[in-house]
């Protein structure tokens, strides 16, 4: 019996599919060579070593051999390869690992003679061969894959120099959108998969790491006065990540039944090979500087940049500074002696990794210290790292995988944001802020310490009893908990007694998991496989938050030194979930394949009447694939064509108390008056938010792999939306519970491109480009109470508008000269000749999120040494509210607005329009005082930034002392430049990116650029 | 695939699916902080739980927007009060344009859902006990109370909840959510949930149950079972069955008086809210200060001359506050609508241009002050009514004085002639007389719009009636005696078409 799948193409092993056998060809090639000596008197032999030609980094399990002969060997952990006893003449070389595109060379083979032949690989424009996890039973080749799945690899991070993981993904896996960035260590950004998932449920991604669950989305932030988070993901470090897996939706993720409507994410740690241990050792210096903040016109950038002086205007002298009584400049009070909030951070990490083993035991292990400083002190980000990866292969048709790792990260935050406490809201409103005598230093007395511990373990046990016949276990803990302190020391400015807030936050998420896959060939070109697999998460939260205040003296302390307790609060829940799932392939002559499967699934939130009968809900799928250009007719200078579609439903766990009745208990001070009080209606009907997505694409490489091309739609609605609504008051209890009521639909195309734009003399100069359109709407928010839902920073979800949307009422006049604003509150109020209704909150200005996101990578490899890499995004077609220069503005502190501001003062004093005859209404409206609204000040936030940009030289192996096989030195700058005409801060600063729905900008540091230099070492 | 790998195969299925099984059995959610509906099924819980759902009903009353406030605004108990909505705002209803009454409809809703499900709980934990138990009683004594101030508010309503279909409670598909139930159907669940508290508390009764935490202010089931039997007699009135009526009045002691009682959480009674605590409500220039002066069924003082001997009740944690005298420094907020309604002497210029004259009820004076649900002296009204509509006047007198002499008041004449409630009148002829006693024994209790309703009442001050407002937009006035189904309904039901909204 064959089994056709696992050989994808003549002559290449394929990797780690299910029995980890050719790794060991390498070692045994060199032990060879030592004692091959006497029998190849008359023959010679070709060595070398195999590198990725995008980082360096040697390839092991690499296939070389000389075509048309017998003569092969593979490469070893050190990427090295050995080919003995060949006789003299010329032969190809030829190397052959999936994933890559197989590479040939030349070589002239002398008796006793050991030719060198160094090759470097570069990835297949499109690969169909390679094994994906994520949403399959087990695994499966891509080309069995009806579903698109985002890749990001270890070299794409290598050149990525992104401020945190989440940053890393943005622009390079499609379907993924990134938003928020900030110049505050230790702060994550968001993550959505396909745009707005959901209204009261999880928007955010389920994120795997090596098959095991961790929790989503940010960690706890206690008072919430730094308003920006760490999220787990943040735990995870980049140079341990093999690959990334993105499943962006509902078409892909059903075998993750309830909890997967949002995407899933899967991290893949690196693994040992064997070998000798090869170590790496990195080492990175960096200096993060903010530039220029706010508006340029403000050479202090809004006093951040500079506080030694105050810009102010007149009519009379423009804008100049303050001066004292002897012509200086006045500083603000409490400016560093540095003249600057700001400072070059300086970022420095070390890490140093290992991996090797023999045929039975393989290991990976990696230690990382860091320390990112933020551009204001004394904010920074200290994190260790440790991972130990092993990999157990000596059993009998077993195969085992341990993975661990530990992170801590001591984060240190500043007070910032829309808050009186925070230093950007002081510093800029100099003498307009709330600290006392305009000393904005004494906002940092107030201190912000969290530490967070995570901790992942999991083993994974594959079984494969025959070659056709494989069984997964998996069974993963993730521990995390963050210990956040908020402290107003005695004396506090804005609380003399001095606070004290510790809040201590524990998640423990338990996964357990088996899975089984059976190929069969049923006639020789048609195959069966067929799986079986069942899963079981548990999700635990413990948490105590215990808030105190009244100190008496100085120095450190702890809660009991306070007088009073002020709140506290302890928080025990755990959810379960779980269920089964079957799936059935067909493959036809491995080029066409037909899959379908259910996924029964069971939750402990769901009601006890939504699943009375069967205690399951089931999410079905389906999918098909077919390779067309696998076929003989298919013109040979178009060497892949792949159509993929894919029909799937999953869902989204309601909360954890919609099902259960509640009560709290009310009493006056005679405690006999104890009485129970409803507090919660129990749904006995809630389930799952479904959504149910169809998507469809095409894979495509032409012209010998210059050009590749990929391309998907996909529409995706979801209906039972878990909406938060009082059931009508003739069913007892009026009391909002969460209800599968809402429905709202979602569609986009996703597109990527490489070109390889030349290739030879050692160099090779490729672009990637990729493209996503997003289109949310919200079809029905399920209950005539509600028309919309609104967030802040005048963020909707509104019935029949994209999702989130800026509404809010729309200026008339935008562009007529000295003309105060007019609003459609006015009755004569005409645009595009259709009378506008007064009501205020009638207009749709734009999308909050970017619908269209681009990004643009240029790879320059130049003579196998060079590499200088740039990489660019975008995001387009969406309105931001700008909450900081609308506060400014509004008080007279926004720089650009002092003028308009003046004349339309002077103006109307003197009842003469013509002293703002030059304006329009819309800056007008911006900028006077008396008309500041809102509205004003939502602009659109397209931008392009170059997000990194990076020139690696890999030193001659000559130069390297013998122990070391490779050196690389890279240069590398971040977020150099931004093209907007937003006239924010930044428009990805935003306000708690991760955690709040409603998208605003300001009060947020601007991402830093980051200037670096890392040296890399494998010995 | 040998026979082997097969029988592997399907049990590796089997057995993947059994897991599956076996987690679906497992899974639970824990959460902890709250009381589950699981915590409560404990005989020693039973008292606690039943003041829970005895609050539901305090709820409907106590708020700024409870069942007094509609009614107040609505009828002659606010009339002239000087207040911007009183007694004007009724007329804006007429045609449905507007939905007022979310509050009322969702509280008077929850409280007869909570008597109903408390029973069901009650049946579990106490077994056989429950049918003799005083907390069934005051159980289903809720649900009943809730389903009459329902039927006395609003013209008609729609459920999904009640203890089943029957002769009393309607067909199935009055439990449909989409089916409108009229005013006599609401009163028959009424007296259906009465009925049952009647006959658990009697049995309580008789079977020498000890009173619950020895409240007997709640529990006490003598007492509830005369609560029951009043509240049979209020249902029946209002469905018109005076027999009935009259046969479960006649049980009643005339000094009999059962409250709603406060909720444990404390919450403010809203009169106490809008008069003592902020200023904003005055009776001054309302019938009772004009017509009834001194009254003692409708107590009300002058500000700076509080007095303690007209008080109904003294509850509260917050102190006796009749000294405070806080009437001058407080502002009222109804100047702006004098424009408006052009007919008030409103609050803000009535400070200023008559100082001391800001009156209150007097009856209220601590923020968790209850309410009267039943009296023995409503059920000798509602006697009297029967005998003045037999034609029987020295009966009717009779019955009259026996509630008077409750309160120490003079007994009235036997009246010459019966009348009619027709204005103007004279205010000596038995209907009026009626109309009198009713109107001050239930002041401000939220009773008044039946009254009104079922006697097709205009305003006694003033003696205009309302429907003499002139046509506007929405065409010509109509006088509506009972509020339409809350918008609140309107909004998030469904499979509810509510006219002129939807």
């Amino acid at each position: 019996m064959s089994v056709h799948s696992f050989a994808p193409h003549p002559g290449v092993v394929p990797r780690a599919r299910w029995k980890a056998t050719s790794g060991g060809l390498g070692v045994m090639a060199l032990a060879l060579a030592l004692l091959a000596g006497p029998l190849s008197a008359q023959t010679g032999s070709v060595t070398g070593t195999l590198v990725s030609g995008e980082t360096g980094e040697p390839l092991s399990n690499v296939v070389v051999f000389l075509d048309d002969t017998d003569h092969r060997a593979t490469s070893n952990n050190q990427g090295r390869y050995l080919i003995l006893n060949v006789p003299p003449g010329e032969y190809e070389v030829v190397a052959q690992l999936i994933g890559l595109r197989e590479e040939r060379q030349t070589v002239t083979v002398t008796a006793e003679e050991a030719e060198l032949v160094d090759i470097s690989m570069y990835p297949q424009a499109v690969e169909l061969e390679g094994m994906v996890v994520t949403g399959t039973a087990i695994s499966a080749q891509k080309r069995e894959v009806g579903n698109s799945i985002s890749l990001v690899t270890a070299e794409e991070l290598a050149f990525a120099g992104a401020i945190n993981l989440e940053d890393a993904l943005r622009g390079r896996a499609l379907g993924v959108s990134v938003t928020g960035a900030s110049g505050t260590a230790g702060a994550g950004s968001d993550i959505l998969l396909r745009g707005t998932n959901s209204v009261n449920g999880r928007n955010r991604p389920l994120i795997y790491i090596d098959g095991v669950r961790m929790p989503t989305g940010t960690l706890e932030d206690a008072t919430g006065e730094a308003y920006e988070h760490a999220t787990f993901l943040g735990s995870i470090r980049e140079e341990d990540i093999e690959r990334i897996e993105v499943i962006k939706g509902a078409a892909a993720s059903s075998l993750y039944g309830t909890d997967a409507s949002a995407g899933v994410i899967q991290v893949f740690t690196k693994r040992g090979a064997p070998g000798a241990p090869r170590w790496t050792m990195n080492v990175n210096q960096a200096i993060a500087r903010a530039g220029h903040v706010g508006p340029a016109i403000d050479p202090t950038g809004l006093r951040l940049n500079d506080c030694t002086r105050q810009l102010t205007y007149s009519i009379e002298q423009g804008y100049h500074y303050n001066l004292d009584e002897q012509g200086n400049f006045i500083a603000d009070p409490g400016c560093p002696a540095s003249g600057t909030w700001l400072r070059d951070a300086h970022v420095q990490d070390y890490s140093l990794s290992v991996r090797g083993g023999s045929e039975d035991v393989t290991y990976y292990a990696s230690g990382a210290y860091g320390v990112t400083e933020g551009i204001v002190a004394p904010n920074e980000s200290e994190d260790v790292n440790v991972r130990a990866n092993f990999t157990f292969s000596g059993f009998e048709n077993f195969k085992i995988n341990i993975n661990n790792f530990y992170t801590r990260r001591d984060i240190i935050w500043i007070p910032n944001g829309d808050n009186a406490e925070g230093l950007m809201f002081n510093v800029a409103r100099g003498d307009q802020g709330e600290t006392p005598d305009n000393d904005d230093a004494r906002v940092l007395d107030l201190t912000q310490d969290q530490v967070v511990n995570h901790f992942n373990t999991s083993a994974n046990v594959a079984w494969t009893p025959t070659a056709n016949f494989r069984h997964e276990v998996t069974l993963g803990l993730d521990y995390s908990n963050s210990h956040y302190i908020t402290q107003r020391p005695w004396l506090f400015w804005n609380n003399p007694l001095g606070t004290r807030t510790v809040d201590i936050e524990n998640r423990r998420v338990i996964t357990l998991s088996y899975a089984s896959t059976y190929l069969h060939e049923l006639t020789d070109d048609l195959t069966s496989t067929t799986s079986v697999g069942v899963q079981y998460n548990q999700n635990e939260h413990l948490g105590n938050r215990t808030d105190v205040q009244g100190f008496i003296g100085p120095g450190d302390k702890v809660l009991e030194n306070a007088a009073d307790v002020t709140n506290y609060n302890e928080d025990r829940n755990a959810t379960e979930g779980g269920g089964f799932f079957i799936q059935e392939q067909f493959g036809w002559k491995n080029r066409f394949f037909v899959n379908g499967g259910v996924r029964a699934d069971t939750h402990s939130s769901f009601g006890e009447n939504y699943t009375r009968d069967t205690r399951f809900t089931i999410y079905p799928k389906a999918q098909a694939t077919y390779t067309v250009s696998d076929h003989d007719f298919w013109p040979i200078w178009w060497e892949t064509f792949r159509l993929r579609t894919a029909y799937g439903q999953s869902g989204e766990a309601p909360p954890a108390n919609g099902s259960v009745t509640t009560f709290q208990i009310g009493s006056l001070a005679d405690e006999n008056d104890l009485g129970f009080i409803i507090l919660n209606l129990a749904n006995l009907g809630l389930g799952p938010e479904r959504t149910r997505e169809y998507e469809a694409g095409f894979d495509a490489s032409l012209f010998d792999g210059i050009l590749a091309l990929n391309g998907t739609y996909y529409h995706r609605k979801t209906f039972d939306g878990l909406i938060y609504a009082a059931p009508p008051p003739s069913n007892g209890v009026n009391e909002s519970i969460p209800q599968n009521i809402g429905t709202w639909d979602s569609r986009g195309v996703e597109i990527g491109t490489d070109f390889l734009i030349f290739e030879g003399f050692d160099s090779r100069v490729s672009i990637n480009a990729n493209y996503q359109f997003i289109q949310d709407k919200m079809i029905d928010l399920g209950s005539p109470q509600f028309d919309q839902f609104t967030f802040n920073y005048l963020n909707r979800y509104r019935r029949g508008q994209v999702i989130p949307a800026l509404i809010g009422k729309k200026m008339c006049n935008p562009d007529e000269l000295g003309t105060l604003p007019i609003y459609t509150d006015d009755e004569n109020c005409v645009l595009d000749g259709v009378e506008i209704s007064n009501h205020p909150d009638t207009f749709f200005y734009a999308p909050s999120r970017p619908p269209h996101e681009a990004s643009l990578g240029i790879r320059a490899t130049l003579f196998n040494n060079f590499i200088f890499d740039v990489f660019g995004v975008a995001q387009m077609g969406h309105w931001l509210y700008d909450d900081m220069a609308q506060e400014l503005a509004a008080d007279g502190l926004w720089p650009p607005c002092w003028p308009i501001n003046n004349a339309v003062n002077a103006g109307v004093a003197a009842e003469d329009p013509s002293l703002y005859a030059q304006y329009t209404a819309k800056e007008i409206g911006q900028c006077w005082e008396s008309e500041s609204d809102n509205e004003d000040w939502m602009e659109p936030a397209d931008y392009f930034r170059l997000q990194s940009a990076s020139l690696s030289y890999r030193l001659p192996r000559d130069w390297l002392p013998s122990r070391f096989t490779g050196a690389t030195v890279q240069f590398r700058a971040t977020n150099l430049f931004m093209i907007t005409n937003f006239s924010g801060l930044h428009p990805d600063a935003l306000i708690r990116p991760a955690q709040q729905i409603g998208r605003g900008n300001g009060y947020i540091l601007p991402p830093a650029r980051h200037f670096s230099v890392n040296l890399r070492l494998n010995f | 695939m040998n026979k082997t790998e097969k029988r592997r195969v399907a049990l590796l299925g089997l057995v993947g699916i059994a897991a599956g099984f076996a987690i679906a059995g497992c899974v639970e959610t824990r959460i902890t902080g709250v009381i589950l509906e699981e915590d409560i099924y404990d005989r020693n819980l039973m008292v606690p739980f039943v003041r829970g759902i005895n609050s539901e009903l305090h709820d409907s009353m106590r708020d700024f927007s409870g069942v007094w406030w509609y009614v107040g605004s609505a009828t002659d108990d606010f009339n002239n009060d000087g207040l911007s909505s009183s007694g004007e705002e009724i007329l804006e209803y007429r045609n449905y344009s507007d939905r007022p009454g979310d509050w009322p409809w969702t509280q008077i809703h929850e409280a007869a859902w909570a008597g109903y499900y408390g029973v069901t709980i009650l049946d579990d934990v106490f077994g056989d006990e429950s049918p003799s138990h005083p907390l069934t009683a005051r159980s289903w004594l809720i649900s009943g109370w809730a389903e009459r101030m329902m039927g006395e508010l609003f013209c008609e309503s729609v459920y999904t909840y009640g203890p089943g279909a029957g002769p009393l409670m309607g067909p199935n598909d009055h439990f449909d959510g989409s089916r409108t139930v009229q005013i006599d159907s609401i009163m028959r669940r009424s007296v259906n949930a009465m009925r049952n508290a009647l006959a658990v508390a009697e049995a309580a009764v008789a079977s020498g149950a000890a009173i619950p935490d020895g409240d007997v202010r709640i529990f006490d089931p003598q007492r509830i079972a005369y609560a029951a039997h009043g509240g049979i007699a209020q249902a029946a009135m209002l469905m018109g069955d005076w027999d009935l009526a009259v046969q479960h009045a006649a049980q009643v002691p005339d000094d009999f008086i059962l409250y709603s009682h406060s909720d444990p959480v404390v919450e403010q009674n809203g009169w106490f809210d809008v008069s003592f605590q902020n200023d904003d409500f005055t009776l001054w220039n309302t019938p009772v200060h004009r017509v009834f002066q001194d009254d003692p069924r409708a107590p009300w003082i002058k500000c700076g001359e509080w007095r303690s001997d007209t008080l109904r009740t003294v509850h509260g944690s917050s102190g006796d506050i009749r000294d405070t005298g806080r009437c001058d420094f407080a502002v009222g907020y109804g100047g702006e609508f004098r424009a408006e309604s052009n007919r008030m002497p409103l609050y803000g210029s009535l400070k200023s241009e008559i100082p001391g004259l800001l009156t209150r009820p007097d009856g209220e004076t601590g923020e968790d002050a209850d309410f009267p649900m039943v009296r023995g002296t409503e059920m000798l009204l509602i006697r009297a009514e029967k005998a003045l509509m037999d034609g029987d006047l020295g009966q009717f007198a009779n019955l009259v004085n026996q509630g008077r002499a409750v309160y120490g008041m003079d007994p009235i004449e036997t009246p010459a002639t019966a009348g009619a409630l027709e204005y103007p009148n004279a205010l000596d002829d038995a209907w009026s007389i009626l109309d009198g006693e009713r109107y001050t024994l239930m002041h401000l209790e939220g009773r008044r719009y039946a009254d009104m309703r079922r006697w097709q009442h205009p305003y006694i001050a003033e003696r205009h009636v309302i429907n003499t407002r002139v046509s506007d937009e929405n065409g010509p006035s109509r006088v509506v005696y009972c509020m339409p189904i809350a918008q609140i309904e309107c909004d998030s039901n469904p499979n509810l078409t509510c006219p002129g909204v939807n």
